[in-house]
């Protein structure tokens, strides 16, 4: 049976069928063109497509001749094609067809395509936008527009732009910088906090600019929490060190305290006893009341507030105690000077060595401000030293704490011998170290 | 008649220095030099030989550390006898005093032996000491649970510093200072650093003396 001889309606409906096949031959091959599939399946597309279209346009023209004027002139051969060879390159045609659309399917899933990657990259929990030298956004996603809508108030158009104006922290008032730099961290007014940074990468030549802006708001969160929780404790911490500073003082007073709740609870008994005896001749006897009497007035007379006085007070009392009178000629620094420490301690060396050595019986001490120094020049009447000075322990220390203070130090021998001592003049604080 | 040993009687608080400076004064064997409230000044009245027994408080006036000035009276005049007298039961008190070499160690608020007899004794060329420091209670805890170590850990607290300053003062890693925090802690029952830190200064067990000259000093 040939071509031919089937009715018309069937011979439209093999046209039908040819052209459909050919389509779909002609989309494969531009998938395979498209995604750069391996050559070997473009080269079986396009032959599929060729051969699809030669029979199609074999049947359209037998077609055009039985339904035109009948003339088959040019196309004889065409006449006789047998309706089984039609049903042959149907059939395998489908069947080609159907293999092709199973590979095309599988490589739709096995592989990426533009809009998975932009699928994918719209669900990182990262900001990514990509641009080129000339600032042409290549790529960005929807957490980077979002960002740029409340930062700038307009989707990201120019990623230079973008990065310009992050890099320069033109944002809004109401966000906060956190911290600028190369990689700025900034609070957006919804409260998220995104830590931008830019790479550069080169492709073909071609140079790509990349930025990332990550949710950094539970770290921010975390770390402001932090700071809090450190500004308490050096509160805390405050209050402990003045606490052990006060402590020493607190826990005087608090015995002195227990110490005159005692002595009241004992002078409550006498009491009763002294009233005893006096009412009904009972009890201790005149004798032992008069001398515990005697004691708990001298009790009292311990717990009278001492008259606190000051270093260099006490110095004196105990060179006066050892037989040395100290004279201080000029102004000593204020208590809070640095200079003062050291001073006394010059003082103290002074009277010990005066007493074990020199056995004199005078220290004069003479001070000079001049300025920005203090010049301090201690001696005293005993014997002056036979040669050069030997700095023992308490000397080597006044040195290390004068020269500590960037001061100066040194022995004068005559007319007579003379510690002299230089000092800054510092209020408050401390001397700077040496290095 | 046999001649008194002389007595210098370093105490800052009026009632107890008046009530040696009384015993003193009314013993057959001591004779007072002075009383005197500040442990800086002590060598001096030391300097005329006048002197052969110092009664010496640890936390004197302006902070003036007894122990050091024990240790300087014992380098410059070492024939001086010495016996610390302290209310605070710190536990290094009792080391550092052994180490300087002074002769005598006496807690005012507990020792069961007098302090006239411990003087007594001291004359007569014996060393006399505790067996150790007394116990306290610290939240779960007694002083005797804790370690050496953990004790200058503890000390250091007491100053407000952080672990890493601690690590420097004491010569350990931050890392075995946060050890023996934890360890403390757990031993004491209390919630936090600063509670363990107030409650040890309260009782005395601990006491950072600022004085003391640390690594970074020199």
């Amino acid at each position: 049976m040939a071509y031919i001889d089937l009715t018309p309606q069937a011979m439209s409906a093999v046209c039908v069928i040819l052209f459909f096949e050919v389509v779909a031959w002609l989309f494969l091959l531009a998938y395979c063109i498209r995604f750069k599939v391996k050559a070997v399946y473009i080269v079986l597309y396009a032959l599929g497509t060729i051969v699809a279209f030669i029979w199609l346009c074999m049947l359209l023209s037998v077609h055009a001749a039985i339904f035109g004027n009948g003339d088959f002139s040019g196309i004889e051969p065409l006449k006789d094609i047998p309706l089984s060879a039609v049903t042959v390159i149907l059939v395998l045609a489908c069947v080609l067809l159907t293999v092709g659309f199973i590979h095309f399917a599988y490589h739709r899933r096995t592989n990426l395509s533009l809009m998975s990657i932009k699928e994918s990259v719209d669900k990182l929990p990262v900001g990514l936008c990509f641009y080129d030298g000339k600032g042409m956004s290549l790529l960005y996603n929807k957490i980077a527009n979002d960002i740029s809508l409340s930062l700038f108030g307009n989707e990201i158009m120019n990623g230079e732009e973008f990065w310009e104006n992050v890099l320069t922290l033109k944002i809004p008032e109401s966000c906060k910088v956190i911290a600028a730099g190369d990689t700025p961290i900034i609070l957006t007014e919804s409260g998220k906090a995104y830590a931008f940074k830019r790479t550069e990468h080169n492709f073909d030549k071609r140079t790509i600019y990349e930025i990332t802006a990550t949710d950094v708001t539970r770290e921010y969160r975390l770390s402001t929490e932090i700071s809090d929780v450190n500004a308490e404790l050096k509160k805390m911490n405050e209050r402990l060190i003045e606490y052990g500073d006060n402590i020493n003082r607190l826990t005087r007073e608090k015995e002195i305290l227990n110490a005159k709740i005692n002595i009241h609870d004992e002078m409550g008994k006498l009491l009763l006893a002294t009233k005893n005896r006096i009412k009904n001749d009972k009890g201790l006897k005149s004798w032992e009341l008069i001398t515990l009497w005697q004691n708990t007035v001298k009790a009292f007379g311990y717990l009278k507030d001492e008259k606190v006085e000051d270093g260099l007070t006490d110095l004196k009392k105990a060179a006066e105690s050892i037989g040395i009178c100290v004279v201080i000629n000029g102004d000593m620094p204020s208590c809070d000077e640095p200079a003062y420490t050291i001073c006394l301690k010059a003082l103290h060396v002074s009277i010990t060595n005066t007493a074990s050595h020199a056995d004199g019986d005078k220290i004069s001490v003479d001070i000079l401000t001049s300025g920005s120094a203090y010049e301090i020049a201690i001696s005293n009447n005993g014997k002056p030293p036979t040669g050069n000075i030997v700095e023992g322990g308490g000397l080597s220390s006044l040195r290390m704490l004068v020269e500590r203070a960037n001061g100066e130090m040194q022995f004068v021998y005559s007319p007579k011998f003379l510690l002299k001592i230089k000092l800054p003049i510092l209020k408050g604080g401390v001397y700077d170290r040496k290095i | 008649m046999t001649e008194k040993y002389k007595v210098l009687i370093v105490e800052d608080q009026m009632m107890p220095r008046q009530l040696f400076e009384d015993m003193v004064n009314h013993s057959d064997i001591f004779e007072l030099v002075a009383g005197i409230d500040n442990a800086d000044v002590a060598d001096i009245y030391c300097a005329k030989e006048s002197v052969d027994l110092v009664l010496m408080d640890v936390l004197t006036k302006n902070a003036a550390n007894g122990l050091e000035a024990a240790k300087r009276i014992k380098s410059l005049y070492p024939e001086i006898k010495i016996i610390i007298v302290t209310s605070m039961p710190e536990f290094s008190y009792i080391e550092k005093a052994k180490s300087i070499g002074v002769e005598g160690f006496w807690y005012k608020d507990i020792s069961t032996d007098s302090i006239l007899s411990v003087m007594n004794r001291v004359v007569e060329g014996e060393n006399v000491y505790p067996d150790r420091t007394p116990e306290l209670v610290l939240g779960n805890a007694t002083s005797y649970d804790f370690t050496e170590k953990e004790l200058e850990v503890l000390r250091e607290m007491t100053g407000g510093y952080t672990n890493q300053e601690i690590a420097d003062k004491v010569f350990m890693s931050v890392g075995a200072v946060k050890a023996h925090i934890l360890n403390m802690l757990e031993k004491t029952g209390f919630r936090n650093r600063t509670e363990l830190a107030v409650r040890a200064r309260e009782i005395g067990l601990v006491i950072l003396d600022r004085k003391e000259p640390h690594k970074d000093d020199d």
